[in-house]
């Protein structure tokens, strides 16, 4: 114990005395952990991202919307994704969770008295809309059959749910103060008119999201500027609908199914599939993506991305690995005398490795923690566009991970330089100059 | 006691040249020797060997009646560590640490506590009348008072046997008259110390004089 307390003294003075050389031996080590760290945590992040999404969202979610790609031209015989085609695939599948269809109408615009956004989000919904993932608490009503059917001019408004304590990485994350978001949280528009998209609207109900960190549908990567629900019925006569007149009067953005539990996902796709093959007279002119699939790809491109950060940073940890061999080589010639002296006076070959590999060792530690440093900075820097929520996750066991990493690569680099220094001959050390 | 007992202990570099040509020499317990000869004789190579730093190339070398020639070499570090104590001409001390952990330094291989380590240092300082001085390095400190740290390092772990090589030789006549007295009370005190020298005035002052030439002692 005294011992390994004196050689840790002696290589934290010799470390010192050559500060120039050490910082850059330990400073590609630096880099290399920092990358190791950097890729452990978003991958960690994005799994426990996709995770809690599933979870919530529901494993038997899926989505249908017009086909992607935009080249797909009609070859006249569909009528396209229409609120018709949701309600056969209800009235075909009963037992389903959850068919929403939807218009979404981004950047629709709101006005009330001297406030203005032209970002807020118009959404045509059903009553299945409140059927998906997440319990709100409202204010006022939600919409009822009578505003579908009639195409009422009512809407519910969306306040965001507000952060019980708001993370230091959002606060840097430039927002704007003036934003509907913002601003809808300090009034209460209920009972009030309001123009959305240019028309009048009466506000019938505000729905409260929960608090931010109660809702992991925002760690799905689910953000909008501010949302105003509206009866389907009334965005479709609506003229701010922005549909080409050869559109059907009826079309729609996409249906959003839930069927309940993920084993079942597979087999209703197919069938919907057929279903909406024979409504669309054989045309392809739609996609069914499955959530699942969606959370795959998602999962697959962070991998790839980690994998290559990681190889970056085995590739630098192993030259900062050689980077310490050099050192320690550099060192064990400038001290042969000292090995010299320290074997004349009872050191035996053991003592003589313990001090470089433990030197070398402090070495890679330095490196570690300046390379821990230099991942949080990484993270801090690459993922501040949260919108997309990158969020990196940190585990203690991340930290430890990158220390042993680099001082095990320390010890790896060190030893043999370290076995050579303790089987100088002494008397040759000793007349060394 | 016979402390030390060599027989015809050669060495031979190179296959050709003999540093060393059958040296037989025993040194009993509290002897005071001094080894002369002229430059390239082979004292600093017998010196070695001595004291387990170096290994003969023939003959037989017993230290405290075992056969120390057939130590493998972490015994030889043992026995280096316990029983001896290397005075250098040049001094040889880590220019990095104070005198004291200079001195801790063998006890610190010898496994003892820091504290007692420390502590022992301390009364070695006091035993070299060097006290005070205990927190300068090396570079802070006169050639006279380099060796005395170079003794009590020497003396650290109680060795049963001192080996100076020209410890005076890098001294001014007033620092070697008085690293001589140290030489002596320690020998007073039971010691058994081998010293070589140049200077046959010091050599005077020692019990036994060894004279090599071409590696043969010739009296
Ligand atoms: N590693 C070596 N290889 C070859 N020859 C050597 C080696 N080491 C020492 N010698 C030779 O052995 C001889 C004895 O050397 P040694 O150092 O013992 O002399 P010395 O008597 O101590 O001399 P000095 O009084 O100058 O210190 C010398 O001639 C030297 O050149
Ligand atoms: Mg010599």
């Amino acid at each position: 114990m005294t011992k390994l307390a004196t050689v840790i003294t002696t290589s934290l003075l010799e470390i010192w005395a050559h500060k120039l050389r050490s910082l850059l031996s330990f400073l590609t080590m630096a880099i290399g952990v920092g990358a190791i760290l950097y890729t452990f945590a978003i991958t960690e992040g994005t799994s426990q991202r996709m995770k809690k999404a599933m979870a919530i969202a529901g494993q038997g979610r899926m989505e249908i919307g017009p086909k992607r790609g935009g080249d797909y031209k009609s070859k006249g015989l569909s009528p396209g994704l229409t609120l018709n085609d949701a309600k056969a695939i209800r009235s075909a599948f009963p037992e389903l969770a959850m068919v929403s269809p939807e218009i979404e109408r981004w950047g629709a615009g709101f006005i009330y008295k001297d406030f203005k956004d032209g970002s807020l989000a118009a959404r045509g919904i059903t009553l299945e809309w409140a059927k998906r993932d997440w319990g709100y608490t409202t204010r006022g009503r939600f919409l009822n059959q009578t505003d579908i059917d009639t195409a009422a001019r009512v809407c519910v408004l969306i306040e965001p749910g507000r952060w019980l304590k708001k993370p230091w990485w959002i606060k840097r994350w430039a927002s704007r103060k003036d934003d509907f978001n913002s601003w809808i949280v300090r009034r209460d528009l209920l009972g009030k008119n309001v123009i959305i998209g240019n028309e009048m609207f009466l506000v019938v109900g505000i729905i409260q999201e929960p608090t931010r960190e109660k809702d992991p549908r925002w760690f799905r990567g689910r953000w909008s500027w501010g949302d105003g629900l509206m009866p389907i019925t009334t965005l479709m006569k609506s003229v701010t609908s922005r549909y080409d007149a050869s559109d059907s009067p009826d079309k729609i953005d996409s249906i959003d199914i839930d069927t309940g539990n993920e084993e079942t996902v597979s087999s209703y796709r197919k069938k919907i599939e057929a279903l909406m093959r024979l409504r669309h007279r054989g045309e392809e002119d739609f996609e069914v993506f499955e959530y699942r699939e969606r959370y795959a790809d998602q999962i697959a491109e962070q991998k790839k991305t980690a994998r290559a950060t990681l190889l970056m940073g085995i590739i630098c940890v192993l030259a900062g690995g050689i980077g310490i061999m050099n050192v320690t080589l550099a060192t064990i010639y400038s001290r042969i005398k000292e090995i010299g002296i320290r074997r004349a006076v009872g050191a035996s070959r053991s003592d003589i490795v313990l001090q470089f590999v433990i030197e070398a060792m402090l070495l890679g530690l330095l490196g570690g923690i300046f390379g821990i440093a230099l991942g949080l900075l990484g993270i801090n820097t690459f993922l501040k566009d949260i919108r997309w929520m990158d969020i990196a996750t940190f585990h203690p066991i991340h930290f430890m991970a990158a220390l042993t990493i680099a001082v095990g690569t320390g010890f790896i680099f060190s030893i043999w330089p370290a076995w050579m220094a303790a089987k100088l001959d002494p008397v040759e050390a000793l007349r060394y100059e | 006691m016979t402390l030390v007992h060599c027989e015809n202990i050669t060495k031979i570099y190179n296959n050709s040249f003999a540093a060393l040509d059958q040296v037989t020499l025993a040194i009993e317990d509290g002897e005071f020797i001094s080894i002369m000869g002229p430059s390239g004789c082979g004292k600093s190579t017998l010196l070695n060997i001595l004291g387990l730093l170096d290994t003969p190339t023939g003959g037989r070398y017993r230290l405290e009646g075992q056969n120390a020639s057939d130590f493998k070499d972490s015994r030889r570090t043992l026995w280096r560590r316990k029983k001896i104590g290397f005075v250098f001409q040049s001094f040889n001390l880590l220019p990095r640490i104070s005198a004291l952990e200079n001195i801790m330094l063998p006890m610190t291989y010898n496994g003892l506590l820091r504290k007692s380590a420390a502590q022992k240092a301390r009364f070695l300082m006091k035993l070299v009348r060097l006290e005070g001085k205990e927190a300068n390095n090396p570079l802070q400190l006169s050639g006279g008072e380099k060796q005395r740290v170079g003794i009590a390092r020497s003396l650290a772990n109680d060795p049963a046997l001192i080996l100076a090589d020209e410890p005076t030789g890098n001294l001014d006549s007033k620092s070697g008259a008085e690293i001589l007295e140290l030489f002596l009370d320690l020998n007073r005190q039971g010691k058994t110390i081998v010293l070589v020298t140049h200077d046959h005035n010091i050599a005077a002052k020692t019990k036994r004089i060894i004279k090599l030439k071409d590696g043969r002692i010739v009296e």
